[in-house]
């Protein structure tokens, strides 16, 4: 039984299969997924998150809007928020975390890592 | 009479000695008894000094015998010990493998998984443009290559010409013989190169990788990894299987796209289907 959720947001269909498989690992985790910015807003509207993992560079909405969305919603703005991005992307990184994203992971991303990541923000033990 | 006389004094004297005999005799009598007496009194005091001297011996025996008795039980007690203490690093070792061995069955699930998505999304689409987006994510996001190119064989030349570059100007790619330079020895013996050193120019004379591509047993063209990503220092083994599977799998998503493209989006009939096979 799922105790979280856990919303993905990536518009690479192949990193969001990396990182449902990653995620599935963890069995008290549910995971949402969603291609692009809007239509990660689109999901959190209409369900409760536990935390959100989203990439940087995506088409229509890119994960910095999300970010800054996220944190001036009244229901998830407390949500943990872990950003993907590319090692080179440092100022992208840094924007991300001064808007409120929580931790970042750097691509390739590595599956282990993803789940240590998740597991600190949910304090799995 | 005068015999009498004389006798008196002498019997004076018998009376005399006798008397001073008898009070010698008590007195010496009373002497030696006092003397028992303190004799005894001191023997006395001798038994009880020696009585305690015989409780205190007894008592010391006993004690060493206690002593005995715990440093038999402290013998024990640190047998026991040392015993817990190699069981808990027999324990602490087996622990240790235990996490070893989970930490490593996780990278090779997290290796699968890579390698099952990488399948799954060259063969998930038929359109030429998402088999080649797929291919450079595949290269850039799970190989972690930074400048690579993809280079197709012409039929009938064999000169291989690039089809995906990303990292590196396509213009600066010109196109290579089969057999020449490490990529198109990679194409030519249809073996895969990998650099001794990671570090050096970037271009196509100082490849990192060449990987031969194939359609069935034939091999069409060659992957080139130029750069890795800054975080990625070397290639990891599960590098090599991605080569493998994009060594088996690319050319043929691409080539079979490609086919597919030319029936414009028509549907095969159930005839059609059973012509092919």
């Amino acid at each position: 039984m799922a105790e979280y959720t856990c919303l993905v947001v990536e518009d690479s269909p192949m990193m969001r299969q990396l990182l449902v498989f990653a995620l599935n690992r963890l069995k008290c985790v549910r995971v949402v997924e969603a291609d692009d910015g809007v239509d990660g807003l689109r999901k959190l509207a209409a369900t409760k998150f536990d935390i959100v993992i989203t990439d940087i560079n995506m088409p229509i909405m890119d994960g910095l809007k999300l970010v800054k969305r996220i944190r001036s919603d009244a229901v998830h703005k407390d949500v943990p928020i872990v950003i993907i991005t590319t090692e080179g992307a440092a100022e992208d990184r840094q924007r991300a975390l001064m808007l409120g994203a929580n931790a970042y992971i750097t691509k390739p991303i590595q599956a282990p890592h993803v789940i240590s990541k998740v597991k600190d923000l949910l304090k799995i033990e | 009479m005068t015999t009498a006389k004389r006798k008196k004094p002498k019997d004076v004297d018998i009376d005399g000695q006798r008397e001073e005999f008898l009070q010698t005799f008590f007195r010496k009598g009373a002497e030696l008894t006092q003397d028992l007496l303190r004799e005894n009194e001191r023997l006395r005091y001798r038994e009880a000094e020696l009585s305690s001297e015989v409780a205190s011996l007894r008592r010391h025996l006993d004690s060493k015998g206690h002593l005995a008795e715990l440093l038999g039980k402290l013998e024990v007690l640190e047998e026991q010990r040392r015993d817990l203490v190699a069981r808990f690093e027999e324990a602490q070792q087996i622990s240790r493998r235990y996490n070893e061995r989970y930490a490593q069955i996780e990278r090779e699930l997290a290796e699968i998984a890579s390698l099952y998505v990488a399948s799954h999304q060259l063969h998930s689409t038929l359109d030429v443009r998402n088999v080649v987006r797929h291919i450079r994510e595949l290269l850039h996001q799970l190989v972690g290559a930074k400048a690579f190119a993809v280079y197709l064989a012409d039929a009938h030349t064999r000169e291989l010409g690039v089809i995906i570059s990303a990292g590196i100007d396509r213009a600066s790619l010109p196109s290579i013989a089969a057999g020449a330079g490490p990529i198109g020895k990679a194409f030519a013996t249809g073996e895969t190169y990998v650099a001794e050193s990671m570090v050096g120019p970037v271009g196509p004379e100082a490849p990192l990788a060449c990987v031969p591509l194939r359609v069935d047993e034939r091999v069409v063209g060659a992957i080139a990894v130029f750069e890795l990503l800054p975080q990625k220092g070397r290639f990891e083994p599960v590098d090599f299987e991605l080569f493998k599977l994009l060594g088996a799998h690319a050319a043929t998503a691409l080539v079979g796209a490609r086919l597919y493209s030319r029936l414009a989006g028509k549907a095969l009939t159930l005839d059609e289907y059973l012509d092919l096979v």
